[in-house]
């Protein structure tokens, strides 16, 4: 069990570490805020599973469940808002876009109407 | 195996001293790594994911801190203070959308 707890520590670590690691090395916005949202939500989760594994009582389980589910309902939903004013500032991706079907619905920001 | 009682854990002192260090050192540098991308973000909304990612960072510095240490409260603290990191990225993101936050200076 405590070799368990001692993976389960490493690994989140890890993942943060990644997430980090691409936040400072992605060529763009879009994939720097795609990586600093999703992985450190999996890191943080792999902790809190191991901090119910570590000290399993009930409210630890209880609480755990809500901050797992917080961690994957808030993180991704906060890279979606970044990601909606990184298109609308106008900041231009490192490859142009192939396909881009928020042209016409994201209204581009223009300081002049305003 | 689950329990009430509070104050309580086994398996908390047994953790080797390397595993605990190790983490600690991966988080850290991980910080730093952030803290680069901070200060060289070219434009705001990376110094806003920067921002993100310092506030994910110390969530989980916390609940290491609380596995190392064997208290249980150190959870329901990352349970208040993840709802604070999310209103704190949404509200920064809809700032910027909204203003005209003029970055054009760099």
């Amino acid at each position: 069990m405590v070799w368990v707890v001692s993976a389960g520590m490493l690994a989140g670590s890890f993942f943060c570490l990644v997430s980090a690691f691409g936040t400072l090395r992605m060529k763009d916005s879009y994939a720097r805020m795609h990586v600093a949202t999703k992985s450190v939500a999996f890191g943080g989760a792999l902790l809190v599973i191991t901090y119910v594994l570590a000290q399993p009582t009930v409210t630890n389980l209880v609480v755990g469940v809500l901050v797992v589910s917080f961690f994957y309902m808030t993180l991704p939903l906060a890279g979606h808002f970044l990601g909606r004013t990184i298109y609308r500032r106008g900041i231009d991706p490192a490859r142009p876009f192939k396909v881009d079907e928020a042209k016409g619905w994201i209204i581009l920001h223009d300081p002049s109407q305003e | 195996m689950f329990t009430v009682s509070a104050l309580y854990s086994e398996i908390g002192p047994l953790i080797p001293n390397w595993v605990i260090v190790c983490s600690a050192l991966m988080l850290i540098l991980a910080l730093v790594f952030t803290l680069i991308r901070f200060y060289i973000g070219p434009r705001t909304p990376d110094r806003i994911v920067a921002l993100d990612l310092v506030a994910g960072l110390t969530l989980a510095a916390l609940l290491l801190s609380g596995i190392a240490s064997g208290s249980e409260f150190y959870l329901q603290s990352v349970l208040g203070f993840s709802l604070v990191l999310f209103l704190g990225t949404v509200a920064m993101a809809r700032y910027l959308d909204r203003s005209d936050g003029n970055d054009r200076h760099e």
